[in-house]
């Protein structure tokens, strides 16, 4: 610190601060006043709890520093000359006592940590007493009593001195009373361990929010009194920080905003209690253990064998009373499954802390989310890791299962073909991978949300997302046949059975079990090669029936991932046919003017948190580029691709609409939940008309006019060689026909040259080391790409604007 | 020379500049005006004599030759970053007088800090600005530099800052940073 500077130096005296004398709490006020007051105390609550320190905000007033000075024994009748001190003593002390009350069980939550101190909220004290002590009962007991004293003399003698706004009066200060006895008790409820009183919270909640709304109109009434509020009490109450700038929150611009809305971002305050009632002692929303989350999510998710989870039953069945003698085999088998089940339950506590870490992400600032998100897929990785060992343990208590049944059933061949064909399944990676692809994913998509990214950054990002998000869409097809074909073979299963009851060892038809191909062994990590950028949108048209019953949380997941894996791949092409036409660029002029960094470099610093992991396989540069080449299209053809893939992402998120919140499940934020998926589909619906105009764009003519000419000039010279060709093999020793060298039947070398030139089908660019550089290329004048968030905050809507602009 | 920023006037020959590196502190006193005129934050005294005692080679002043006064200045330092290998350059503060402006004065600067960084080993540089300034955003984007970071409410006015950074070396990805744990190497 320095001193005698003032912007420093809290302590330096600049005016008469020291010798101004001290606010009398123990005046008499009118009924207006005190609504002036009791509002701005709140404003200072308010503007506490969006981030600033008490000493700016609640204890500026006087009377919450002061409030036990207040006398109780003035007579609150007293009218002599001015109105009854009970204003003061009995319905003001009451309300500023409980609004402190309040701060205080606010500030026990805070203090938590489990927002970031400083950055999202103060909790400095500075030793003052938030009547912390005083007892809830006492304080409710005050508050009524507040409210009998007004209906017994305040509202008498506001009838005689307020005229015809008496009634309106009597009101705002009522209210007053109100708010503060339902705010005290409500932040009591909601912050009561366990979430035990949740149920009573709401009707309280309900409540404060109408009286909010009731204050706010009648916030006018209210009468200042001079020096209440001290703006200058943080000179007396020291930090080791300078003091923030601040400017308080008007009352009716955020206050009443601040508890309802969620945008703009949810204050500290609403933060803190939500990841106390996700997650507090290892308990989730106040009841469930977190293990039994962790295992009912992992359940719902990939559907395991239902004996994993039955650790009591199996234990139990071969402990003590056997109903059934069991073969030593079949012992064997359930000693492996009891060791397995440990093994589970094992990896259920390991799960925990990545799971648990990724909720209350959910619960931080924004900033901090994308930050602690890179570190979030670490855990997730390393829980892959973990989950393999448990795949791989329970394949080969399954080989014994197998070998086992196979044994019973010999003889019986149909049974022995059928169990042939059961696949391996990767439960534990399943559900690993599926949560690290979503951390990945929105880990990048935060960064468009936070601006982190340059115009020249977003082909790499949404190129990347598409990636990744491809990986996931396959993925989870991949884990829904898997269950899918379990079901169907425990339905067959048990229809066997139910034949085999009925007519013993009669004949019946065989159908090959839907084995999936990757069910076959390939583990459902492994990185399969992603799917070329230019492909059909990736469809997922459930039949009704299913959609019907599609209660599977997989079912759900699946469809939404490939709704924004479809969103995202559109994004991805309209920046590609955007690059074609040289209105963003790969090498913008500016990295390479200063000769200090490069692309390459860039590109590997963005997604290093994604460079070491086992799967998906980071995507290269060179990869990158290529993708972003789409398999030398032009813009326009790039485009309607593009289109294509709006167009179905905004089919399936429509389908997603017309599920219940029930069935979606999202009960508890249904309405976040639809208005991403209508937010979504705006980025479709905008995009795809932006994609009309884009499409008329002079430089897309242009490119669209020189692929043209290209596929001229290579229709003609692939015509020519066919031509020296026809020649050559009619001179030639051993003459083929003519016909096999168009459809690719020779085998001989001199054809293989050929065949690549007659490649493209259709017509496309040249290779992009033969292409024209864009101002070669290009007549027509640059324009700008115009992002455009307002739909989404994931995915921009783009444009072009002319540079004059 | 006129210092108003009328552009009616006819064009007279820009003020000529030079370019120093941070001796003493008799040239502390100008630096800390122009930084207190142009920054959001209040530095102390010391603040800036961490920077220029530890890293008086990491510090560049603007001199309008014919006052002799400083009107541009850069204050770096280079330490390696937490308990990893990597050397972070950091460039504190960046300021230059408004009447100079538009001059690539504030490049320059930027390039020079940036050379003597380079020089002195760094594998990548790293600075904070208000995420609403996009003029200082510009600036460094234009040498190479991108949103690495963005820092919830990083300063005393409360508002957002971007962390900006520069990677010198290719290869500077391979090596650890605290942000990723050490994995098998």
């Amino acid at each position: 610190m320095k001193i005698m500077d003032p912007k420093m130096d809290t302590g330096m005296i600049v005016d008469d601060y020291a010798t101004r004398p001290q606010y009398d709490v123990n005046q008499s006020i009118r009924p207006r006043n005190l609504v002036w007051i009791i509002d701005n105390i709140l404003v200072g609550q308010m503007t506490w709890l969006s981030g600033h320190a008490l000493s700016q905000t609640l204890f500026t007033s006087c009377y919450i520093l002061r409030a036990m000075e207040i006398k109780d024994d003035q007579d609150a009748t007293t009218t002599s000359s001015g109105p009854p001190i009970g204003f003061t003593n009995v319905v003001l002390k009451a309300c500023v006592i409980a609004i402190a009350k309040t701060c205080a069980l606010i500030w026990e939550e805070m203090r938590k940590g489990q927002v970031y101190e400083e950055e999202d909220f103060m909790t400095n004290k500075f030793g003052v007493s938030m009547y912390e002590s005083f007892p809830l009962s006492s304080m409710v007991a005050m508050l009524d009593q507040a409210n009998h004293w007004m209906d017994r003399t305040g509202t008498p003698w506001i009838v005689a001195h307020e005229g015809d706004d008496a009634s309106a009066v009597i009101s705002a200060v009522k209210d007053r009373i109100l708010h503060a006895r339902v705010s005290l008790l409500a932040m009591y409820q909601v912050l009561s361990p366990k979430c035990s009183q949740f149920q009573n919270a709401i009707p309280q909640l309900k409540v404060a929010r109408e009286c909010t709304e009731r204050l706010q109109e009648s916030n006018i009434l209210g009468v200042e009194i001079t020096d209440a509020f001290d703006h200058s009490i943080h000179r007396k109450l020291v930090t080791n920080t300078p003091p923030r700038a601040i400017a308080l929150l008007t009352l009716s611009e955020n206050f009443f905003i601040q508890f309802g809305a969620q945008k703009p971002s949810p204050g500290a305050f609403p933060r803190s209690v939500l990841q106390t009632v996700l997650y507090d002692d290892n308990v989730i929303m106040g009841s469930r253990p977190v293990t039994e989350v962790v295992i009912e999510v992992i359940r719902e998710t990939v559907q395991p064998l239902p004996w994993i989870f039955e650790q009591d039953s199996v234990v139990q069945a071969s402990g003590q009373l056997p109903t059934i003698q069991e073969s030593p085999e079949a012992e064997s088998i359930n000693a492996a499954k009891r060791q397995f089940q440990l093994m589970f339950a094992d990896f259920v506590d390991k799960a925990t802390k990545p799971f648990v870490d990724t909720l209350q992400i959910m619960a931080q600032n924004v900033a901090r989310q994308r930050r602690n998100l890179r570190k979030i897929v670490q855990l997730w990785e390393t829980l892959q890791e973990q989950a393999e060992m448990m795949d791989e343990g329970l394949h080969m208590i399954l080989t014994q299962i197998h070998d086992l049944e196979k044994a019973e059933s010999a003889g019986d061949e149909e049974s022995e073909e059928q169990q042939e064909e059961a696949p391996q399944p990767f439960y534990f990676v399943s559900w690993s991978y599926h949560m690290k692809l979503w951390v990945m994913e929105w880990m990048l998509l935060l960064g468009s949300e936070l601006e982190l990214y340059s115009s020249f950054e977003f082909s790499m990002i949404y190129g990347y997302c598409d990636v990744i998000m491809g990986a996931h869409a396959r993925h989870l097809r991949r884990v829904q046949s898997v269950i899918d074909g379990e079901m169907e073979r425990e339905r067959k299963k048990n229809q066997d059975k139910a034949n085999a009851a009925k007519k013993k060892k009669k004949k019946k038809k065989k159908k090959p079990v839907n084995a999936t191909p990757s069910a076959g062994g390939e583990s459902p990590s492994s990185t399969a090669p992603s799917t070329p950028v230019i492909s059909e949108p990736t469809l997922i048209t459930p039949t009704v029936e299913q959609q019907k019953k599609a209660t599977q949380v997989v079912r759900i997941q699946q469809q939404l991932v490939t709704a924004r894996l479809n969103l995202t791949r559109g994004t991805f092409l309209v920046l590609a046919a955007l690059t074609k036409t040289g209105y963003l660029s790969t090498t913008p002029a500016h990295l390479a003017s200063h000769g200090l960094n490069d692309l390459e470099t860039l590109y590997k610093q963005r997604f290093k948190a994604f460079h070491h992991l086992s799967s998906p396989e980071f995507l290269s540069f060179p990869a990158y580029l290529e993708r972003l080449e789409c398999d030398r299209l032009d813009s326009i053809d790039i485009l309607d691709y593009a289109a294509e893939f709006f167009k179905e992402a905004r089919k399936s998120l429509e389908d997603l609409q017309t599920l219940s919140a029930a069935e979606a499940r999202v009960t508890l934020c249904e309405n976040a939940w639809r208005n991403d998926l209508m937010s979504m589909i705006r980025v479709c619906i905008g995009s795809n008309v932006r994609i009309a105009g884009l499409k008329m764009d002079a430089r897309m003519i242009e490119l669209r006019r020189f692929r043209d000419e290209y596929f001229v000039q290579v229709l003609r010279a692939r015509q020519a060689q066919k031509l020296r060709h026809l020649q050559k093999k009619l001179q030639g020793p051993k003459g083929k026909k003519p016909k096999s060298a168009s459809s690719g039947e020779s085998s001989s070398s001199s054809y293989a040259l050929e065949q690549e030139q007659e490649d493209p089908l259709r017509p496309v660019l040249p290779p992009p080391g033969q292409m024209p550089s864009p101002s070669e290329l290009f007549k027509s004048p640059r324009k700008n790409v115009v992002f455009d968030w307002k739909y989404h905050l994931w995915w921009p809507v783009i444009e072009l604007q002319d540079t004059t602009h | 020379m006129s210092t108003g920023t009328s552009t009616s006037t006819p064009p007279t020959p820009l003020p000529p500049i030079d370019y120093v590196g941070y001796e003493s502190e008799h040239q502390l006193a100008g630096m800390m005006a122009l930084i207190e005129n142009d920054l959001s934050e209040p530095y102390s005294i010391y603040t800036y004599r961490y920077f220029l005692h530890q890293w008086p080679k990491l510090s560049f002043l603007a001199m309008d030759r014919e006052k002799n006064v400083c009107i541009g200045v850069i204050v770096c330092r280079l330490d390696f970053h937490g308990h990893s290998k990597l050397k972070r350059g950091y460039i504190a503060m960046l300021a230059v007088s408004k009447e100079y402006r538009k001059r690539k004065i504030g490049s320059t600067l930027v390039l020079m800090a940036i050379e003597s960084m380079k020089t002195a080993g760094a594998d990548e540089i790293v600075l904070e600005t208000e995420y609403t300034n996009q003029s200082a955003i510009a600036l460094y984007q234009q040498m190479g530099f991108i949103k690495d970071k963005r820092l919830y409410r990083y300063y005393l006015n409360g508002v957002d800052a971007f962390r900006l950074k520069l990677f010198c070396k290719p290869e500077a990805q391979e090596l650890p940073t605290d942000e990723v744990p050490i994995m098998s190497q």
